[in-house]
């Protein structure tokens, strides 16, 4: 027996209610809201829950078991620690759309059945853009047109395949779907396209630089994690997610290395993170999907807090790309501070809950003997200290001081990551706290000599390798630079199919116009009024003399001019024509 | 927030650069202490024999540095080849 509303609701509800507060009223209102969740979902036990019925169909509302409470509860945390992040912000517009948000996922993430899952997933795209939106300059602006686009896109194959899929079950349950028919292609491709699996991953990089410095935090927290609870649910141990995964892992690095906008640095850290989720759900062990889940639990924090720092430095100095930042660390020490957990936490550093969580993962491919998954993981693992752990607090906060003058955001922004650096370390240092919301019982002990010493070797090898770099100048940050990579096709590779299909298109419409609107009428009412003396033009133009019985008339002598001719010789002008058109057709045949 | 460079008109609290972090001084510090930890790594590495892991190379004495150095490495060599394709300028993309 349940008497709770879904933990969504709660946000969906809440957030209708923002613009009507105004100042600390609404703070602690807004605060409240994701510590109301929080306690709803503690006291809601395991099972299906408000069922209702529409269009014929049975919908479940709330459907609580291990794997949709774990990502309700950190979805709670992160909408509580972004809440506090943007608390100061007037942009009741921002807040609400924020909270939807929020409300959208969990929706998501509770939902008992397709339609519902449907519904919320919609909820979370429209929401989400509003979040983008919000920044209100021009890039952001197109930014979020192409992130609507491709997730009205994606909500599409997601319905399409919804419909077969209830078609061919007979009914809406949220269960094990796998890639054995067209519906279950059909979710896979719109769940991929919002866990921004490879070649599906643009608007990711190209939505999130561009989102305000508030609504970036929720962004990076929920959209592709809903994604992955939703791949958890439905495809798992599917193994095309181990390749697709692994790729996921390794190819946003190369950009990682080259991006000079530190937002977009950490969308493509994103990426790199939510792969070994991917993989961990496609190699579909107790041991794997516990490490995916954990990952995603832990990744929420620490990429979180590194949006948080991104932001706090945006927002305080107004730029966005490491050639133009540096040596902030004396103006914002406890941001610096806050930076190098996040990093350090990206990279794996011990006591930090990115060690525990990878860890997992990693342990699941060793015992399952996949040694080239396992070697590509440990790549990107290394790659990512190079990139989230070292390329971002060190042209931040260390390198060339860019002399800016500012300091440490507001107390509140401070507070948001510092409890997000909490986290961190709680988790690390405590994974039992983490181990005890995990869809299956663990067996597993991250801090082993052995792990640890490998761990730090990573680390150590990444640090040596970047800190050559930067003496001798030869890291490939791209000053100023924009790398297209899958989405080349659709800005560069679309712009120039629109050009070509524009100026073709136009100039066949042209063409038209010109012969057959303009000339061929002009001429053939010439024809039809002046036969004779258009046949003798041709005959002229043709052998370049005219026959010696013609007399040019002028004027109104002009017979034709004066429409004196009679019709006869026009029928017999037609045809000689028809004639001469049969003679040809005969003689071709 | 305003965002201007330190002039004379900026408050004392917010010079506080009594010494310019160039990327030398902090470079020093940090290769220090990445060698130190190295350093009880190795040595960690070589004396520790209790790892019983699926893949055989994990059992490999340093196999992780040289992972690490390499992934690294090719890493590097891959951004900087992306970076020649497929970077263009900035106002080429508006």
């Amino acid at each position: 027996m349940n008497n709770m509303p879904p933990p969504g609701f709660v946000f969906i509800i809440g957030a209708l209610f923002v613009p009507l507060l105004k100042g600390k009223l609404r703070g602690a209102y807004m605060v409240s809201l994701p510590v109301l969740c929080f306690v709803i979902l503690i006291f809601t036990p395991e099972g299906s829950y408000w069922p209702i019925e529409l269009f014929g169909f049975d919908l479940v509302l709330l459907s609580v078991d291990e794997l949709s409470a774990a990502f309700g509860y950190i979805f709670i945390i992160i909408t509580f620690i972004g809440v506090l992040f943007a608390l100061r912000s007037q942009d009741t517009l921002q807040h609400s759309s924020a909270l939807l948000y929020a409300g959208g996922a969990l929706g998501v993430t509770f939902a008992g059945d397709l339609l519902s899952l449907y519904i919320f997933w919609e909820l979370l795209a429209v929401a989400s853009t509003f979040l983008i939106l919000a920044r209100k300059t021009v890039r952001s602006q197109q930014a979020a047109y192409r992130y609507i686009l491709v997730h009205i896109f994606g909500g599409l194959c997601l319905l399409g395949g919804i419909v077969l899929q209830i078609q061919s079950a007979g009914d809406t349950t949220l269960e094990l779907i796998g890639l054995s028919s067209t519906a279950g292609y059909l979710i896979f491709a719109g769940v991929a396209l919002n866990a921004a699996i490879p070649p599906l991953h643009p608007w990711l990089k190209d939505a999130y630089p561009e989102a305000t410095v508030t609504g970036a935090v929720f962004l990076c927290a929920l959209t592709t994690k809903s994604a992955v609870y939703v791949m958890a649910r439905t495809f798992p141990g599917v193994e095309q997610l181990v390749w697709l995964g692994a790729f996921m892992t390794a190819f946003p690095l190369i950009y990682g290395v080259l991006e000079d906008d530190v937002r977009r640095v950490l969308a493509y850290l994103l990426i790199n993170q939510v792969g070994f989720m991917i993989c961990g759900i496609g190699l579909g062990t107790p041991l794997a999907l516990n490490g995916a889940v954990a990952h995603a639990f832990c990744d929420i924090l620490y990429i979180g807090l590194l949006f948080m720092v991104a932001g706090s430095v945006l927002y305080m100095t107004g730029k966005r790309r490491f050639s133009e930042l540096g040596g902030l660390y004396r103006r914002m020490p406890l941001t610096c501070i806050f930076c190098i957990v996040g990093a350090a936490s990206v990279s794996g550093l011990p006591l930090l809950n990115d060690f525990v969580s990878k860890s997992i993962i990693l342990g699941a491919f060793s015992h399952e003997n996949m040694p080239v998954v396992w070697l590509v993981l440990a790549f990107s693992s290394a790659g990512a200290v190079l990139v989230g752990g070292l390329k971002v607090p060190f042209y931040l906060f260390f390198g060339r001081d860019a002399k800016l003058e500012t300091s440490d955001p507001p107390a509140h922004m401070l507070a948001a990551m510092g409890l997000a650096a909490l986290l961190c370390f709680g988790i690390g240092i405590f994974p039992q706290i983490l181990y005890a919301i995990l869809p299956h019982s663990v067996h597993f002990t991250p801090y082993t000599a052995s792990h640890l010493v490998h761990e730090l070797q990573l680390i150590a090898a990444a640090t040596i390798v970047f800190l050559g770099l930067i003496r001798f100048g030869w890291f490939p940050l791209g000053k100023g630079k924009v790398y297209l990579d899958v989405d080349w096709f659709y800005r560069v590779g679309g712009a120039g199919f629109y050009r070509f299909m524009d100026r073709g298109l136009n100039a066949l419409n042209r063409f038209s116009d010109e012969v057959f609107a303009r000339r061929l009428p002009v001429t053939l009412g010439r024809w039809s009024k002046m036969p004779v003396r258009m046949l003798l033009m041709t005959w002229n133009n043709l052998t370049g003399r005219l026959p010696s019985w013609w007399k040019a008339p002028t004027g109104e002598a002009d017979p034709e001019a004066t429409n004196l001719i009679p019709m006869g010789v026009a029928v017999l002008m037609s045809l000689a024509i028809l004639l001469s058109l049969v003679s040809v057709f005969v003689l071709q045949v | 927030m305003i965002n201007t460079h330190i002039t004379e008109d900026t408050p004392r609290r917010l010079r506080a650069v009594k010494k310019p972090s160039t990327e030398g001084y902090n470079l020093r510090y940090a290769w220090v202490t990445v060698f130190s930890v190295l350093v009880v790594v190795i040595i960690s590495d070589l004396f520790s024999h209790g790892h019983h892991g699926g893949v055989f190379w994990e059992s490999i004495p340093l196999f992780f540095l040289a992972c690490g150095v390499l992934s690294c490495l090719i890493l590097i060599l891959a951004a900087k080849l992306f970076g020649l394709l497929w970077g263009r300028s900035e106002d080429d993309d508006e």
